[in-house]
C-alpha cells in the first residue's frame, strides 16, 4: 500500500528542522535524495493530508532534498518540494511506515510543533527578542515579547 | 492609561494547527510583526487555522488576531 501523506507547514530552517530531529531521536539525512516507501503509487490514500493533495507530484515519491532515518522502520521520511516550492515532510505511514507515524505523529505533527517551536525561537532570539514556552492543554504556547516588537 | 505591553503568542497545538495572535499592536503594525514568524514556521497562506472570538478554530488552519 502506498499511503504517502504530508504536513501542511514547510521547512524553511534547516538547523531548527536538523534540531528537531535530534530532540525525537530521529537521524537527519542531508542531501539524501531519495526516502524509502512502498516504492509505486496505488492511488490508494486520498485523505486531505495525502501527499498529491499538498502539491506533491506523485511520479515523484521516493525522490527528495534530504532525508530522515527513524530507527526500526526500514521506511524513510522525505524532504519534497511541491508545486509551489514548499518544502514538505511527506512519508507512507502504511506497514513499515507505522512505526515513523508513531515516532513524528499523524502527518508529521509531532516534528512539526517542535520544529515551529525551535524556529520560531531561533527567529526571536535573531530579532533581539525574548520568548517564554508555555506548556497548556493541547498545545505549547510561545510567547514573543520585547522592546523591539 | 499604562499602554498595552506588545506581544505575539504562536499557539503550536498537538494536532499540528499553529494558531497565532497578536496583542497591543496598532493597525496592520500586527500583520508586519508576525510575517518573519510565519515565514520560518512554514505557513502556507492558504492553510491556517483560524481563532474565532468565541475561541473555537475554523477549518481553515491558522489565525492573526490583533488586539490594540
Amino acid at each position: 500500500m502506498s499511503h504517502v501523506s504530508a504536513g501542511s507547514q514547510s521547512v524553511n530552517d534547516l538547523d531548527s528542522f536538523k534540531q528537531a530531529c535530534k530532540e525525537l531521536g530521529i537521524e537527519f539525512k542531508q542531501n539524501q535524495t531519495t526516502f524509502a516507501w512502498f516504492g509505486s503509487w496505488m492511488k490508494d490514500y486520498s485523505a486531505a493530508d495525502a501527499a498529491y493533495k499538498l502539491g506533491i507530484n506523485p511520479g515523484d515519491y521516493g525522490k527528495c532534498e534530504h532525508a530522515v532515518k527513524v530507527p526500526g522502520s526500514e521506511y524513510e521520511i522525505g524532504l519534497m518540494r511541491n508545486d509551489k516550492g514548499r518544502l514538505l515532510v511527506v512519508f507512507d505511514f502504511w506497514g513499515p511506515g507505522e512505526i515513523i507515524k508513531q515516532k513524528v505523529g499523524a502527518a508529521a505533527c509531532k516534528l512539526m510543533q517542535r520544529y515551529g517551536l525551535l524556529a520560531a525561537e531561533k527567529e526571536a532570539k535573531n530579532r533581539g527578542l525574548t520568548t517564554e514556552r508555555i506548556k497548556m492543554e493541547g498545545r505549547i504556547r510561545l510567547r514573543v515579547t520585547g522592546n523591539r516588537l | 492609561m499604562k499602554e498595552q505591553e506588545k506581544e505575539i503568542l504562536i499557539d503550536f497545538l498537538d494536532d499540528g494547527n499553529v494558531v497565532m495572535e497578536g496583542n497591543g499592536f496598532v493597525g496592520k503594525e500586527c500583520d508586519g510583526k508576525m510575517q518573519p514568524f510565519k515565514k520560518v514556521i512554514g505557513l502556507a497562506e492558504d492553510s491556517h487555522t483560524r481563532k474565532n472570538d468565541d475561541g473555537t478554530l475554523d477549518k481553515r488552519k491558522s489565525t492573526l488576531r490583533t488586539r490594540s
